[in-house]
C-alpha cells in the first residue's frame, strides 16, 4: 500500500464518541453471590468464605474475589434476545459507528482502590475513553477503549476497568 | 495455607509458584452459568466445531481467573492483588493443560506500601502463551502487615 492511498477510518463524527457515557447502574454485593462465584471458579480463599479468618487478616473482614465485580451487574436476558450462537445481540449503546467488519478483544486492565466487600452497593459508570487508529500491515486498526468505574455509596472510587476492542 | 510471601525476601526476576489447571467440562459449565454466558463454543462441541475449533473453547475469563488464583495462592491471606492487565492472544480448548506463571519485574515502595510488579502469563506449552499480562501486588514486610484501604 502506498502512503497517499491510505484513507483514515476515523473522522470527527466517530471521534466525538470519546467521552460518551453509557447507562449508570447500581447493584448490591451479597455474600450469597460471592459464595456462588467462589465455588463456580473453585476459588476457596477464606478471605471470601470464612468470616473469622478474614476478620483476623489484614483485610479485617470478608472481601469479594478479584474478578467478581461484574457479577452483581449481570442483566439476565430473554431467550429471544440471544443469537443462534448463544451470545446476546449487539449492544449498540457504546459502540461507535466504525466501518470495519471484524472486532477482537484487545485486552483489559482491572485496578482496585480498595477491595469489594459484601454489603457494598456499587454504582457503575461507563464511557468511551479513547479511540485511536493505527495503520496495520493489511489495513487500518482502530482501538476503542471503554472505561468502567465503580463507586461506593460515599462516592469513593472502588475500582476501574479498562477494556480495549480492536476493529480491523 | 502456604508460607506468606514477604516483600524483603523477593528478588527481581524471581518466579512465583506456577499454577497448572486441566479444565473440565463441569468447571467450564459452572463458569458459563455463574456469569450468565450462554455462548455455545464453551459447552456445545458440535457448535464449537462448526465455528472451526477442535474442541469446546476455554473462556478467556477462565484463564484470567487462573492468573488471579496463582497470585492469590502465593499471597495467602496477608498480601493483596491490586491490579492486573491481560489480553487473550490464542485460543485454548478443552483437553489442553494450561499453566499460569509469574515473574517479578519490579519491587518498589509507594506511600508507605511495599509493592511488587510481575509479568504473568498462561501458557499451553513452552512458547505457546495464550494470555500474557502484568500484575501489581501489595505485600507485607516481616515487621509490618499491609494496610488495606477502605
Amino acid at each position: 500500500m502506498v502512503d497517499d492511498e491510505y484513507e483514515p477510518v476515523l473522522n470527527d463524527e466517530i471521534r466525538s464518541w470519546v467521552g460518551r457515557e453509557g447507562p449508570v447502574v447500581t447493584a448490591e454485593v451479597t455474600q450469597r453471590d460471592i459464595e456462588r462465584y467462589a465455588h463456580a471458579v473453585d476459588n476457596h480463599s477464606p478471605l471470601f468464605l470464612d468470616e473469622d479468618t478474614a476478620t483476623a487478616s489484614p483485610f479485617g473482614g470478608l472481601i469479594a474475589p478479584f474478578l467478581f465485580y461484574p457479577i452483581p451487574f449481570i442483566q439476565p436476558l430473554r431467550h429471544d434476545e440471544l443469537q443462534e450462537d448463544g451470545l446476546p445481540g449487539e449492544d449498540t449503546e457504546l459502540k461507535p459507528p466504525i466501518p470495519l467488519p471484524r472486532d477482537l478483544f484487545g485486552g483489559q486492565e482491572v485496578e482496585y482502590v480498595r477491595p469489594i466487600r459484601p454489603g457494598d452497593v456499587l454504582t457503575r459508570r461507563s464511557r468511551i475513553s479513547s479511540i485511536e487508529e493505527r495503520r496495520g500491515r493489511s489495513g487500518p486498526l482502530v482501538f476503542v477503549e471503554t472505561e468502567m468505574t465503580y463507586y461506593d455509596t460515599g462516592g469513593e472510587l472502588v475500582l476501574t476497568v479498562r477494556s480495549t476492542t480492536i476493529l480491523l | 495455607m502456604t508460607d506468606a510471601a514477604y516483600w524483603e525476601d523477593l528478588e527481581l526476576g524471581q518466579e512465583i509458584p506456577s499454577h497448572t489447571v486441566e479444565a473440565s467440562a463441569v468447571a467450564m459449565f459452572q463458569l458459563s452459568a455463574v456469569t450468565w454466558n450462554s455462548h455455545r463454543i464453551h459447552f456445545d462441541l458440535a457448535w464449537a466445531q462448526h465455528e472451526g475449533h477442535e474442541e469446546r473453547v476455554i473462556h478467556g475469563p477462565f484463564q484470567t481467573e487462573m492468573l488471579v488464583q496463582m497470585l492469590q495462592r502465593w499471597l495467602g491471606t496477608t498480601g493483596w492483588l491490586q491490579k492486573i492487565s491481560f489480553s487473550h492472544r490464542q485460543v485454548a480448548v478443552l483437553g489442553e493443560t494450561l499453566t499460569g506463571r509469574g515473574r517479578i519485574t519490579a519491587l518498589r515502595e509507594e506511600d508507605g506500601s511495599h509493592l511488587a510488579d510481575l509479568e504473568v502469563w498462561v501458557e499451553k506449552g513452552p512458547d505457546e502463551v495464550t494470555t500474557p499480562g502484568t500484575a501489581t501486588v501489595v505485600l507485607p514486610t516481616r515487621d509490618r502487615p499491609i494496610q488495606v484501604p477502605g
